[in-house]
């Protein structure tokens, strides 16, 4: 070849590389599938390799029962939760493997509810939520050949392209992108997560959940799949936990998560049955849910309280919070705990004192310009009152902790023509520890001056 | 297999790396294989209709080639003949030949008029037979369409007509003339091209130049652009306003029609910049078939900008041997003894100009919305040419400027709302529907209030997709300003700073994987000009 020849076939090469560099970053941040999958699996990327205690596997039930940074603020353990909304069964292996790469010391908390279904087959939206974000692999391409070939509808070619590029999917969604797909922000939440349905929504399971001693061979594909994940941990001689959650679903689900979790014992690896022993959560079936399959914010703080003392007493993790280098961690807690702590507030007073003190009457609320100002009466014996506000598509959040005299609070530089609602909740401290009053759930609402953006 | 599809691109890419990797003398077989395999995966069986007529376009290549070699051999290897008896000769064996033309295009051209336009003889005979009232009837016939055979029936006349003209000669390898009659960027849609353009371009081995190869992939992407994210986008509203035009009157109509018109323009020549491109990587110059149309300042000049291998292929087989014919020198001479010289002789070149814009018309499709396509652009022609003298009187006598940039803006405009108007034909659904448009599209002209009152926004794209839409037709237009200054991007490009270069590459190869419109989300994209 003439020098000339190499330098072009160079020039080429380079060419190319750069191109997939920027075609890579380009498609991870357009290829807008579910921005839960990105939080879990971009994010995950970003955990120093081999530091964290476990990794929680499975479908949508595992980041909505529980919550990282609460177990990271109770117990101060690093436990990711790898998890996305769809979580077809013949994908769970591939997630172990993906999970694997840059954890190899963590357990691996797997989750069986993924299992419960009626067969291995999937569909186009749950190929998406499983394989969108994950890094190019060959694990991942592994896993688009393994889930496209089991689908409930036969695709073409054409049609499982959209799988390896999903940028031929949707790119049409250009002009609805969020500014979130461009910074890290959602993801500095640990994969803890704070959505409306988790924090206010109420499903009453009291009736619907199902408990069963029974065993039911579960169909051939799923024990395939099952056994096919059961041969990778022995394998690689994983770390593994099973655990299952409870839920409210049929019988003969149930039965097969029973038979699916006799293998893994069988297998000689442990298994948490909290569908069948709900018990030792705590858990109010009428309020703790927000659907048939998931915790609301209290369920989930329950749960987590539980796995996290459960993971401390069974393995031993160390406490890490405070020290160098779980700064970030201990900074996503605060910030999380700030987010859901007018949610958690309930939980807390659950598990403490619940102080004696009245709710404050909010009087009124007014608006000049950018600034609103709320007014309340004083309660007796508080020492203090924590203001929370919510609005501007934002959940409740505390934004202000003020004196026991104090009974107005400006709020400044709010968005023109948006509505925010405030409550104000009492608190004092016995024996060192803060103890909530009661408060008005509705709170005093205002809209901001100003013109509309 | 989409010329737009990832797959097409994958296979162009497999196309070219072999190409390059086998020695010189077989680099053809390549291309036939490609080609085969191409219209293979788009028409499967029908594939064969190509290879039949591919077939037998060559045999009577070859018999048309004989008849002519053995004249001239007898011509030459008896000088004895006296000039008399070798003009009867000559004259006799050129009768010979044309049988054999004649029975060859019959032939090819029979194949086209019989797939293509069957059903629309069929059904206008069974107007006209039950109108008579009669009971015989035509049967519908369920056809499929080759794909390209309306390109390729062209370029088959147009060699046998060449090899007894005598421009080419015949090609003797089977194989090789299956490639000219099958080569994978051009058959879906064109250029169509000369035997003695193209042929030997395809026969030859062409060595490696990564230039080129930059240059063509270029070009594709920039037919990618055009096809994707302009044409697509504007086949939104176009197709809302065409399919629902009867609850709309007045400029929205024009605006609709206009929109097709750069519709058209983008798709067709965007696919004609993946064809050119694609040649051009394999070292294959295809001929240019658009150049700037709606920078044309009359429709005459429109003609030569758009199209322009149908129009030049019109112009040789269909304009110069019919107004070179003897019979149309006769009417000539005729009409100029009873309508006089100015009329009389212009007669015969418009009625050999009618005849050709009947035939691009008809070409189009079968129905008569072509046909009246191909007349309305016809006739603005003619009126042009008669009304000449009219009009460079009128603009002394307005003191018009003919080198201003506001005449020429003018005239730009003026041929652009013609030919855009013309369109309402080419695209309705049929002709009443054309025409019924057409009416509609001045009635109401007060109703310019579509443009800001949020009408727009109704028409399936939001204000982020218009606003797309039109600074990629600025972008265009900046383009083809610049082609026909004669500045080529590509060159421009090419003297630029590796980063800037790259930089450009990769930004609009990204611009049209998120701003084309192509993918599940939408309808598989397909080419205007496949269908013709």
């Amino acid at each position: 070849m003439k020098k000339n020849s190499w330098w072009n076939l160079l020039r080429a090469i380079g060419f190319l590389i750069v191109f997939v560099i920027v075609f890579n970053f380009v498609q991870m941040h357009f290829g807008v599938s579910d921005p839960r999958s990105y939080e879990a699996e971009v994010g995950y990327l970003k955990e120093k390799p081999g530091s964290l205690d476990a990794v929680y596997i499975g479908g949508s039930a595992v980041f909505e029962f529980y919550q990282s940074l609460f177990g990271w603020s109770e117990y101060g353990i690093a436990v990711w939760t790898y998890a996305n909304y769809s979580a077809p069964v013949l994908a769970m292996k591939h997630y172990l493997i993906e999970a694997h790469k840059t954890q190899p010391n963590a357990l691996f908390i797997i989750n069986m509810n993924a299992f419960r279904g009626w067969s291995a087959t999937t569909n186009s939206a749950w190929i998406h939520h499983s394989v969108d974000y994950l890094p190019a692999s060959l694990n991942k391409y592994q896993m688009i050949k393994n889930l496209t070939d089991h689908m409930d509808t036969e695709a073409t070619l054409e049609e499982k392209l959209q799988y390896y590029l999903p940028i031929i999917r949707f790119h049409s969604r250009w002009n609805e992108l969020q500014p979130w797909v461009f910074d890290a922000a959602e993801t500095d939440y640990k994969s803890s997560r704070y959505s409306d349905k988790l924090l206010k929504q109420v499903t009453d399971l009291s009736k619907s959940y199902i408990k069963s001693d029974q065993r039911l061979d579960p169909p051939a594909d799923v024990q395939a799949a099952f056994t096919d994940l059961l041969d990778y941990c022995d394998e690689q001689k994983l770390n593994v936990l099973f655990v299952t959650c409870p839920q409210s679903t049929t019988k003969k689900a149930v039965e097969h998560m029973n038979s699916l979790t006799d293998m893994a014992v069988a297998r000689g690896y442990p298994c948490l049955d909290l569908l069948n022993n709900v018990e030792l959560l705590g858990l109010d079936m009428k309020m703790e849910f927000y659907n048939e399959t998931h915790t609301n914010i209290h369920g989930s703080l329950k749960f987590s309280h539980y796995l996290g003392k459960y993971l401390i007493d069974h393995y031993g993790f160390e406490d890490k919070r405070g020290t160098s280098g779980w700064e970030d961690w201990d900074k996503a807690a605060e910030e999380y705990n700030n987010k859901i702590a007018f949610y958690a507030l309930d939980f807390e007073m659950d598990h403490a004192e619940r102080a004696d003190l009245d709710a404050p009457k909010l009087i009124r609320s007014t608006a000049k310009d950018q600034t609103i100002s709320i007014y309340w009466e004083l309660v007796d014996g508080a020492e203090g009152y924590v203001i929370y506000r919510k609005g501007g598509g934002k959940p409740w959040e505390l934004i202000k902790t003020v004196k026991p005299t104090t009974t107005q609070y400006n709020n400044i530089n709010r968005e023109a023509s948006v509505k925010y609602t405030y409550t104000v909740v009492p608190y004092r401290t016995v024996n060192g520890e803060k103890q909530y009053g009661r408060f008005n759930v509705q709170g005093i609402s205002k809209t901001a001056g100003g013109k509309a953006k | 297999m989409s010329i737009v599809s990832l797959q097409f691109i994958l296979f162009v890419l497999a196309v070219v790396l072999v190409y390059y990797l086998v020695p010189k003398k077989i680099r053809w077989i390549v291309l036939l294989t490609g080609s085969y395999v191409f219209y293979w995966l788009n028409s499967k069986w029908l594939v064969f209709v190509l290879l039949a007529t591919s077939l037998v376009t060559y045999l009577f290549g070859l018999l048309l080639q004989w008849t002519n070699d053995r004249n001239r051999e007898y011509l030459s290897s008896h000088p004895e003949l006296t000039r008399d008896e070798k003009k009867t000769l000559k004259e006799k064996q050129k009768k010979k030949s044309r049988r054999i033309l004649s029975a060859g295009i019959l032939l090819i051209l029979g194949a086209l008029l019989f797939l293509k336009y069957y059903n629309f003889f069929g059904d206008n005979l069974n107007s006209l037979f039950f109108s008579l009232g009669t009971n015989w009837s035509v049967p519908y016939l369920n056809l499929l369409l080759p794909l390209g055979i309306s390109f390729y029936t062209l370029q088959a006349i147009s060699y046998l007509v060449d090899i007894y003209r005598g421009k080419v000669q015949a090609d003797r390898n089977p194989a090789k003339f299956l490639l000219f009659m099958s080569f994978f960027p051009q058959i879906i849609q064109g250029p169509i091209p000369r035997y003695k353009q193209l042929a030997n371009q395809l026969y030859e081995g062409h060595s490696f130049d990564y230039q080129r190869l930059c240059f063509g992939a270029q070009l594709m992407l920039w037919g990618f652009i055009k096809k994707l994210v302009i044409a697509e986008r504007l086949a939104i509203p176009v197709n809302y306003l065409f399919e629902n035009y009867t609850s709309y009157t007045g400029p929205i109509l024009f605006f609709a029609v206009a929109l097709y018109g750069l519709q058209v323009y983008t798709d067709f020549s965007g696919g004609m910049d993946i064809a050119r491109g694609v040649a051009q990587m394999l070292g294959i110059e295809l001929e240019l078939n658009f150049k700037q149309p709606y920078y044309a300042s009359s429709i005459e000049d429109f003609w030569r900008r758009w199209h322009i291998t149908m129009g030049s292929w019109m112009k040789d087989y269909i304009f110069y041997p019919l107004s070179l014919s003897k019979a149309f020198t006769n009417l000539s001479r005729k009409s100029r003894k009873i309508l006089g010289q100015f009329v009389g002789k212009r007669l015969p070149a418009f009625l050999a100009m009618f005849i050709v814009y009947f035939c691009v018309g008809f070409w189009h499709g079968a129905n008569w919305k072509y046909v009246a396509y191909g007349v309305w652009n016809g006739t603005f022609i003619m009126i042009s040419i008669l009304l000449e003298d009219v009009y460079v009187k009128a603009r002394k006598l307005c003191r018009i400027d003919e080198k201003t940039v506001t005449w020429r803006a003018f005239r730009i405009l003026r041929t652009f709302t013609i030919v855009s108007v013309g369109r309402f034909f080419s695209r309705a659904n049929d002709l009443p529907t054309a025409l019924a448009m057409f009416g509609r599209t001045f009635t109401n002209w007060r109703n310019i209030s579509f443009l800001t009152n949020g009408t727009l926004l109704k028409l399936g794209l939001n204000d982020a997709n218009w606003i797309i839409l039109a600074l990629f037709l600025i972008l265009l237009m900046y383009v083809d300003s610049k082609h026909e200054k004669g500045i080529s991007f590509r060159e421009v490009f090419a003297r630029q700073h590796l980063i800037f270069r790259w930089a450009i590459y990769i930004a609009a190869i990204l611009l049209v994987l998120i701003f084309g419109i192509y993918g599940p989300e939408y309808n598989a994209a397909s080419f205007i000009y496949e269908q013709f």
